[in-house]
């Protein structure tokens, strides 16, 4: 364990010295972004056309924040109700209680019901069996499947259409060193046989070799599954027990040609996480492997900071990889955990400068290129076609960079990017609902927010010249001043 | 009023906790490990006993001994005697003559300046405890942060309830108030378990509401109590004031408890030598006393938690684990009963099952240990003895294997036990150890009366998503501190007042707002203002009113 982040403090050279003029970046970014616009086929994806049951569902939860509160703490429990009189309670009990004023048509349960209930004579009301199917048809939009079959079914057709795929395996909080061996072991399977279950690649990508990013099989995995010892005290045992099992993971990857995409956790685990990757690269045996990813999480604050010294770490090494840059998962837990514990607040508070962050990110990795390729993970049309300008500014080739988005969300957008020619990736969860609950409920937070650039475009309908305006803009276009 | 207690009452910003220190930052790791090793070298440490701001060094002494390593000897204490144990007294009782006088701001500015103190030398406090107590690194960082947090929450709360009350209804011509006043001599019993922050908060509350104390530390931990008797010096303490005798509890202990000069005795400890307490304190009042001694003890739990059909097994298990096995299970609020409702019995014990059999028993300086040694070879017997009793009739589920540590310190294995019935002594009798009895309930009524059929009733908790369950559980948990959907141990100042009733304690809530009322004695007085039909009419509710009492 050498150093950590945050202490590095020594001011590194930017690794790319000649900087793109500002205003013809800026002038492309929005030139592509309205391509991107005007790519999209159909209007919205399918949860904003607001047709089906699970769409009502969504949103009411956009309405008011107890509501959202309320039928969330709902969807929490719902998959540990054994039976519908369990179900039936158990609504009642979220949705109607007395101080939210309950009654037929009043409380929440009867708002619900006015508009996805079933009329039992002249009373409209929401059965077991309505919520049951909310839920499932909600957990369904975002979770390709309860099984790794299941699963290559689906990603079978999104290869068909060109996209590409990350794989993760739903579950979350490891307790056990039983648990941990499971999901090692679960990992490992999908390493060796995913690519059997998926056949043989489709012929789009002989076709267009610039939408090619192999290898072809993908994994996502979190490192705090290796192990029920995470713990941020003590770095290197937990290096040492995590890496344990990382080990057989990474030279299955190198033997069958995968790749491992480690996500990002919550901050308390961020120095940790990128440590023990670098840890793992130092042994002889994992040097130079160039398909074991890192994720970079541009609204914490000191993103930039950890980015550069990461970067560094790797060249140093001169070790290739791929990273992926998210926005981060985790926005709402932070705030809670951070105040709980009378620690600063990790992330940033204010979106636009998040915005900023993710901008500022995404040149300091392309300027790592090529020793370090660039996955941008965002359904923010602006960000997506910030990096395209800057590739583009840069002149780097179509295969330096990917765009990756989540399965289920901004059909449009996957499909204007992929058409503009660039190659996109879809993290794709597997599993079933109870360990997917978590991821879940961070999806529908994410799409919920009013912060939200889908819920933003699909359902605000803030106009496009808005959405692809530069976060260094003031912001007084907003208040429509 | 002092300059100083003038700003303290003028400036004092309102309560926060004191935040942990966040070990996934390399550079906190890094002061840590400096604190232990600047510790390590400075072992054995002596602690003398302190009387009337002089130390006093006593032929025989009592050996503070590492419990994750024995070999390691932290230092020596001295051990009074009944003489000593009779100056302290007299000393401290001359010095109440003045201390009950100062302004409730004056001896709150001494909290502060001391729990100032302590902010700074933090990590030494830490360290010490995780040789003297081994308390895993995270544990003895709370058990700091808990006992600054005494002092900065007792300053504020003596502050609040000092100077006289005007009373309401107010009536013209009549001028009611109530004030608080200090008792006396405070003999403070302290317990090792958390060997700071329990000594601090009952010492500090004795004295900012006016009362001189004599600190009577544990046997197992009187070098961390030192440290804190230094500091209260360091921070103004006048001499007398505080004073710290180190002890046998059977020879000083129980001679401070009889002493007909000590007003109060405040103890936090097991259940027997509390009861003991009590009765000695009973029998000191048959021998004429002009006064009823005052009693607060704080004693044990035999503490469940129930998890219900609708839990979420994922957040319950990690929860459970820690309030049980956090700490080898030596707090009073620690987790040693698991009640799970049919329903979830076989998974969650399967589950609870495989996440004990992964925890780390180890020293408690390896950061990577997660149930470190028990406190002594006495505990590790009382331990060991239950086990056995376990082996014999009730059905082991769990118990690790810790030979490979054997020898080293008072290490104990991990244990899991289901017992048929609520009855049996593993689910009735506080074992203080990493052991956790796990009995089955038929439906959430059963799992409550089983909860409620210990004579304790400290803390509590349930797992649950079914509102009306949490409802029933907030009305019928006989508990002092329930804990809703998380773990059941790490009361915080303010936030969590901690105590619990029936064989637990007398309900007096450590960091709470009626805490220190119990230092106190009140007074009222009633003044006739009237005179020939004159009465101030200005004074109408004008005054400083008591909001709540
Ligand atoms: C392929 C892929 C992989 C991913 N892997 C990870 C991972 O490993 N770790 C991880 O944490 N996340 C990961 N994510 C999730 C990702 O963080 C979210 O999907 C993303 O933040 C959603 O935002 P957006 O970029 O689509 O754009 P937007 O909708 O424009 O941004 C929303 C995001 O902005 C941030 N935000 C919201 N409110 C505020 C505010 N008030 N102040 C500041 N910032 C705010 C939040 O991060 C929020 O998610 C992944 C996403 C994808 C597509």
């Amino acid at each position: 364990m050498s150093s950590i982040p945050y202490q590095t403090k020594q001011n590194f050279e930017e690794p790319h010295p000649s900087r793109p003029r500002e205003e013809r970046l800026e002038a492309l970014t929005r030139r592509i972004g309205r391509n991107l616009f005007r790519r999209m086929r159909s209007s919205a994806p399918s949860f904003w056309r607001l047709a089906a049951v699970e769409d009502h569902f969504m949103k009411l939860m956009m309405r008011d924040e107890d509501l959202r509160f309320r039928m969330l703490q709902f969807v929490d429990v719902f998959p540990s109700l054994k039976d519908t009189r369990s179900v039936t309670r158990h609504l009642e009990e979220y949705l109607s209680s007395e101080e939210m004023g309950s009654g037929t048509g009043h409380g929440p349960l009867g708002r619900i019901a006015s508009l996805l209930g079933r009329d039992l004579g002249g009373v409209r009301v929401i059965t077991a069996a309505t919520a049951r199917l909310a839920i499932t048809r909600m957990a369904n939009q975002f979770i390709a499947g309860h099984t790794p079959e299941e699963v290559a079914v689906r990603i079978r057709s999104m290869e068909a259409g060109g996209f590409h795929f990350s794989l993760d395996l739903l579950g979350e909080f490891v307790a056990s060193e039983v648990q941990a061996g499971e999901f090692a072991r679960r990992y490992l399977e999908m390493i060796e046989r995913f690519e059997d279950l998926l056949g043989p690649l489709p012929a789009v990508f002989a076709d267009q070799p610039h939408l090619q990013a192999p290898p072809r099989v993908n994994i996502s995995i979190k490192l705090s599954s290796l192990t029920s010892r995470f713990d941020p005290m003590d770095p290197e045992g937990t290096s040492a027990a995590v890496r344990e099992r990382l080990r057989p993971l990474v030279r299955a990857a190198r033997q069958h040609g995968a790749f491992i995409n480690v996500d990002m956790e919550k901050y308390e685990f961020r120095d940790i996480t990128l440590q023990i990757i670098l840890d793992l690269l130092d042994e002889e045996e994992f040097r130079g492997f160039p398909h074991l990813g890192a994720v970079a999480q541009a609204y914490l604050l000191d993103a930039d900071e950890s980015l550069r010294w990461f970067l560094a770490e790797l060249a140093r090494r001169n070790q290739p990889t791929t990273i992926r840059l998210v926005r981060g998962a985790y926005w709402d837990s932070e705030q809670i955990w951070a105040r709980q514990k009378g620690w600063p607040v990790p992330v940033i508070s204010d979106k636009r400068q998040t915005d900023i962050m993710f901008e500022r990110c995404t040149r300091i990795l392309m300027e790592a290129a090529p020793l370090v390729r660039t996955a941008i993970a965002s359904h923010n049309v602006r960000s997506i076609a910030y990096a395209l300008a800057l590739r583009k500014v840069l002149g780097q080739p179509a295969g330096a960079f990917e765009v990756q988005m989540l399965y289920g969300m901004a059909g449009p957008i996957k499909d204007a990017v992929l058409r503009s020619g660039v190659p996109v990736r879809i993290y794709t969860p597997c599993g079933e609902l109870l360990p997917g609950m978590s991821y879940l409920v961070r999806r529908i937070l994410e799409n919920t927010s009013n912060e939200s650039f889908l819920r933003q475009r699909f359902s605000n309908r803030v106009s496009e010249e808005k959405l692809l305006a530069s976060p260094h803009e003031s912001g007084l276009e907003d208040l429509g001043i | 009023m002092s300059t100083a207690a003038r700003v303290v009452s003028t400036a004092l910003p309102p309560f926060r906790n004191e935040p942990l220190t966040d070990f996934s930052r390399r550079e906190e790791r890094e002061a840590f490990q400096r604190a232990m090793a600047d510790i390590r070298a400075r072992l054995p440490l002596e602690a003398p006993l302190l009387i009337g701001g002089k130390r006093i060094e006593t032929e025989e002494t009592i050996p503070s001994v590492s419990p994750s390593d024995t070999s390691l000897l932290c230092g020596r204490s001295s051990a009074a005697d009944q003489a000593a144990a009779d100056k302290a007294v007299a000393t401290a009782r001359r010095a109440f003559e003045d201390w009950s006088h100062t302004t409730a701001e004056d001896r709150a500015a001494l909290l502060l300046r001391t729990a100032d103190l302590m902010r700074q030398r933090r990590h030494l406090f830490s360290a010490l405890e995780v040789y003297e107590a081994a308390k895993p690194w995270h544990e003895a960082d709370a058990d700091v942060a808990e006992a600054i947090d005494f002092l900065e929450y007792y300053a504020r709360e003596a502050i609040r309830l000092s100077g006289r009350k005007r009373l309401q209804p107010y009536i013209l011509g009549e001028y009611n108030d109530l004030s608080y006043h200090p008792l006396g001599v405070v003999a403070v019993i302290g317990p090792w378990n958390f060997p700071l922050a329990i000594p601090v908060g009952m010492s500090s509350a004795a004295l900012v509401t006016g009362n001189t104390v004599i600190l009577k530390p544990a046997e197992q931990t009187p070098l961390v109590a030192w440290l804190y008797a230094r500091l209260l010096e360091e921070a103004g303490a006048p001499p007398g004031v505080f004073n710290f005798l180190p002890g046998r509890g059977e020879v000083c202990g129980a001679h401070l408890v009889r002493h007909p000069d000590v007003r109060m005795i405040v103890f936090t400890g097991s259940r027997d030598v509390g009861l003991l307490i009590q009765r000695e304190a009973v029998a000191a009042q048959q021998e004429g006393l002009p006064f009823v001694k005052k009693i607060v003890t704080e004693m044990g739990g035999k503490n469940a938690l129930i998890v219900d059909s609708s839990a979420d097994l994922d957040a319950s298990v990690p929860d459970a684990v820690y309030s049980a096995y956090g700490f080898a299970g030596q707090k009073c609020s620690a987790l040693s009963r698991l009640i799970l409702l049919d329903d979830v019995y076989d998974v969650y014990l399967r589950r609870f099952r495989e996440a004990v059999e992964s925890l780390k028993t180890g020293p408690a300086g390896d950061p990577g240990t997660q149930v470190p040694p028990v406190i002594d070879a006495e505990a590790a017997e009382k331990v060991h003895s239950y086990i056995r009793m376990g082996e014999e009739s009730a059905r082991p589920v769990y118990r690790a294997d810790v030979t490979a540590l054997a020898g080293k310190g008072h290490f104990v294995p991990p244990a899991i036990f289901e017992v048929a019935s609520s009855t049996h002594r593993l689910a009735q009798e506080e074992i203080f150890g990493p052991v956790v009895a796990v009995l089955r309930a038929g439906d959430f009524d059963e799992a409550l009366r089983i909860a409620n059929s210990t004579p304790y009733a400290l803390t509590g908790g349930v797992h649950s998503r079914t509102v009306s369950h949490l409802e029933r559980a907030r009305q019928d948990f006989q508990c002092g501190n329930l804990y809703l959907n998380r773990t059941i141990t790490g009361a915080i100042v303010a936030r969590q007042p901690f105590g619990g009733y029936r064989l637990s304690g007398i309900g007096a809530k450590a960091g709470g707002p009626d805490y220190l009322k119990q230092f106190m004695i009140a007074r009222a007085v009633s003044e006739n203002r009237m005179r020939h039909g004159s009465a101030p009419l200005t004074e109408r509710g004008t005054d400083d009113t008591w909001e709540e009492f």
